[in-house]
């Protein structure tokens, strides 16, 4: 359905770009882009207006703070990706990888990294890449034992109970969501994920991982219409030293998911004879 | 990924299935679960803030609260009156063959949505529902899909803003303990069950009741008219409640073989001629 949904965008368009801007269809992106304007201008967020803080965050009944709503990337409480004025980079440390690892990634090509993008190949973005790999709208339903975390990539989920301890090693299995542990730490919910299937990737950049990876996903909300999300990456066999992101702005939308499965992606096929041509010119 | 075998139930896998019931009845049986025991009704249901009942839970079907795929004793078929079918679809339907059904009529062997009603009737595994005031939230194991329903009694929104969906568009009611949701505009690539496919104008209305803490029923209507003759209703299903505190198991589908082993049946079929 990624045809229709990138269809779909025209009417509230998300970081499609981004995540599909291959080189083949750069310059269909930035013609597209243009013609978005107008329809965008309508809704008022060329200029990103943020979301005022709305007052402090709502609480459950056991008194921890309520992460539950739908959250759109950055400020405006909104898809707003062909916003005029572009993105602050944050600021982040560079990745501390150990130089083998450095050089792997150096080496992929733009379609090397493209087809090892789990948004390219319709597979499941694993921990953290719900978050870093996904530009749209999240959707957290929370109780006082659970947090269930919806998306819209792929129609894919995942629920953690809270407070939950690791399962034991010899218990655990790969998967592509990991063994998350959770627990609240005042107002901010961590979660420590362990025994990842080294198919996903931490970031859309080719950072791959060792099955020896530990994930810790910090998340707060610091005020009625803001959620934070902050993520440290330990992994012993590729980094120098453990990672932490910045913390990175959702904020609250009053729209549903829509519905996104990923059933006919044809990009994967031309990315492949892109790719058998790439090696036939080395 | 347990069970696997269970929806992938093939043709040509179908003796390998016979064969391999043998050695699984150890593990089911040290799980208890060769004679189904049904878990006692377990109080009055749980009910949220606002009142309404409550269905969050982890919930098996059948009786047991787990897991029961290989019980020796085989389950009773439910009383449903036959799918009115116009002459066309009977005949279409019927000329289906088994393998045909597997690959085109099955989500879970295509790792295609199975859409509504497909997350309950085209699925065997365990179901999670989340129910929140205002919020149904259900999540199933089957290429680890969910679906969110507002349950606040809005209608659907109007016929020339909807688009087909494979969940199509839902929306939901309480009528006293039981909760209505009704959906249209559903994609034609899925299907009812087992090879029943429909039109754009499908209509489901989905009944979900708990009567006690530790079951759930689940009924649905069908309403086609340009595939039935009159609208058809389920008989009622029974889930129960994880009877151990299990989470659903993740399940992705991401390099299913049996679609490619289904090609090459079906060409074998044709060549030989063989019929439903």
């Amino acid at each position: 359905m990624r045809t229709m949904r990138i269809a779909l965008r025209t009417w509230r368009p998300a970081l499609a770009g981004p995540v599909f801007a291959m080189a083949g269809l750069l310059s269909a992106t930035a013609a597209a882009q243009e013609q978005q304007k107008t329809f965008i201008e309508a809704r008022g967020s060329v200029k990103p207006v943020p979301l005022p803080p709305g007052g402090p965050p709502p609480r459950m009944a056991d008194g921890h703070v309520d992460l539950s709503g739908v959250w759109f990337a950055g400020p405006t409480g909104k898809a707003n990706a062909w916003s005029v004025v572009p993105d602050t980079p944050p600021m982040e440390d560079p990745i501390p990888f150990q130089p083998w690892a450095a050089e792997k990634i150096k080496g992929m090509s733009r379609t090397e990294q493209q087809l090892g993008n789990a948004q390219v190949t319709c597979q499941p973005l694993g921990v953290p890449g719900m978050w870093t790999m996904n530009p749209y709208p999240h959707q957290i339903v929370m109780t006082p034992s659970l947090f269930v975390h919806l998306i819209e990539s792929n129609n894919n989920w995942r629920v953690v109970r809270i407070p939950r301890q690791h399962k034991p090693k010899d218990e655990q299995e790969l998967l592509f969501m990991g063994d998350t542990a959770s627990r609240w730490d005042g107002d901010t919910l961590v979660l420590e994920t362990v025994s990842l299937d080294a198919r996903t990737w931490i970031q859309g950049n080719g950072w791959f991982h060792s099955d020896d990876v530990r994930i810790i996903e910090r998340l707060r909300r610091p005020s009625r219409n803001y959620l934070a999300y902050q993520y440290t990456v330990e992994d012993p066999k590729v980094l120098t030293k453990p990672w932490t992101s910045a913390w990175r702005t959702f904020s609250l939308g009053s729209e549903d998911l829509t519905e996104n499965f990923c059933t006919n992606n044809e990009n994967v096929e031309q990315l492949m004879k892109l790719y058998q041509q790439e090696r036939g010119n080395r | 990924m347990k069970s696997v075998a269970l929806a992938l139930a093939v043709v040509g896998v179908l003796a390998v299935a016979a064969a391999a019931q043998d050695p699984p009845k150890t593990f089911v049986e040290a799980r208890g679960s060769v004679k189904p025991v049904p878990l006692p009704p377990g109080g009055p249901p749980a009910r949220m803030a606002d009142g309404h009942v409550d269905f969050s839970g982890v919930w098996f079907p059948g009786p047991t609260g787990k897991a029961n795929a290989w019980s020796v004793v085989p389950d009773e078929p439910v009383k449903e009156d036959p799918i009115p079918f116009q002459p066309w679809a009977r005949e279409k339907y019927d000329a289906m063959t088994r393998t045909e059904k597997e690959l085109f009529a099955n989500a879970n062997v295509q790792c295609l949505p199975p859409g509504t009603p497909g997350t309950f009737t085209e699925n065997p595994y365990a179901i999670q529902i989340i129910t929140t005031p205002g919020l149904f939230v259900h999540l199933i194991e089957n290429n680890n899909r969910w679906r969110v329903v507002h349950t606040d009694g809005r209608p659907h929104p109007p016929k020339e803003e909807l688009e087909p969906l494979f969940n199509g568009h839902m929306v939901a009611r309480w009528e006293g303990d039981t909760l209505v949701i009704d959906s249209i505009s559903i994609d034609e690539r899925t299907w009812i069950r087992d090879g029943w496919f429909h039109s754009d104008q499908l209509h489901v209305i989905e009944r979900l009741r708990r009567p006690s803490r530790n079951y759930l029923q689940y009924q649905f209507t069908i309403e086609d008219p340009k595939v039935l003759t009159k609208p058809w209703t389920s008989a009622w299903r029974t889930y129960s409640l994880s009877a151990n505190d299990e989470d659903l198991t993740e399940n992705f589908c991401t390099n299913n073989q049996q679609v490619g082993q289904l090609r090459k049946l079906i060409e074998l079929e044709k060549s030989q001629g063989i019929q439903r």
